[in-house]
């Protein structure tokens, strides 16, 4: 898994697929050969050196109409989500400070032309749906304000004892 | 016209009548069925709305998808809840009987994202059908 430190001080994915929750059809994130072996640079560590660079110039060239994605790549993200990300770390601390929240993490972030942050929060089984809900809404609040899609999963898990 | 939005829908068909179908056979699959059943169906009825060059690939761009569609807050929160509960469904230790209630609570969440829809988007199925 490739990661990258953000200016918001998190480990960023660069190559969705950790939380294991994939769609159909596929989606570790990693859409081709191509992808995959900018990938492996990411994980030997050249995401910052000159090898990288040369890659993906390669890569660019490979693929000149390309998604726009392999600049994703790069994670240079864009403030919004810098922004959303903050928002929606501080939500799920103050819920982990009132004991709603158990853990959480927020790991996974794209650019335009869907920007969006993801993560998993676990919280108390047993849980009332009416005081979780508002951490829903909450969500979709930034969604709207940021323009940012928020895909928090929300899981019920046994406290530990 | 939009060929992949009709791909999508009919992927969406499949899906929801898979998950009807499982419903008491395997209460736990019919949820998985059932939130990628509705995941297909946004998609199609976003790109509709605005279509463009990019598909989600993860969840988070998916519903930044749906708000770019201008999909309603409430379709948003549904398919967010349909989404924790598909993942329960694969990841947790689950019961039959854990799984029929997790059931209950998807179909709570795909009403809720019908009414929000207003019947529109020709979402298949629902218990009844």
């Amino acid at each position: 898994m490739g990661r990258v430190r953000t200016a918001i001080g998190k480990t960023a994915v660069a190559v969705q697929g950790q939380r294991g929750e994939a769609s159909p059809g596929g989606s570790s994130g990693v859409r081709g050969p191509r992808e995959a072996a900018i990938a492996r640079g990411i994980l030997a560590g050249e995401v910052v050196g000159r090898n990288a660079e040369e890659r993906e110039a390669r890569a660019r060239a490979q693929d000149p109409g390309g998604t726009g994605r392999m600049k994703g790549m790069t994670l240079t993200l864009p403030p919004q989500v810098e922004e959303a990300a903050r928002r929606v770390r501080a939500l799920l601390e103050e819920a982990k400070a009132r004991g709603l929240i158990l853990e959480y993490s927020l790991d996974d972030f794209s650019g335009e032309p869907l920007p969006g942050v993801g993560g998993l929060a676990f919280y108390p089984k047993g849980t009332l749906e009416e005081t979780i809900d508002p951490l829903r809404e909450a969500f979709r609040e930034i969604e709207d304000a940021l323009g940012v899609g928020v895909a928090v999963i929300l899981v019920p898990r046994e406290r530990e004892a | 016209m939009f060929p992949e939005s009709e791909k999508r829908r009919a992927r969406a068909g499949e899906d929801l009548a898979l998950a009807f179908f499982l419903a008491d056979r395997d209460p736990l699959w019919a949820v998985v069925a059932l939130f990628y059943g509705v995941h297909h169906l946004l998609i199609a009825l976003s790109l509709e709305r605005a279509p463009g060059p990019f598909t989600p690939r993860k969840y988070s761009e998916a519903l930044s998808l749906f708000r770019q569609a201008g999909l309603a807050k409430e379709v948003r929160k549904a398919y967010e809840k349909l989404l924790e509960l598909s993942w329960q469904a694969r990841y947790e230790p689950l019961s039959r009987e854990e799984g029929r209630e997790l059931w209950g609570e998807a179909l709570e969440a795909y009403e809720t994202l019908r009414e929000a829809l207003g019947g529109t988007g020709g979402l298949p199925g629902g218990p009844e059908a």
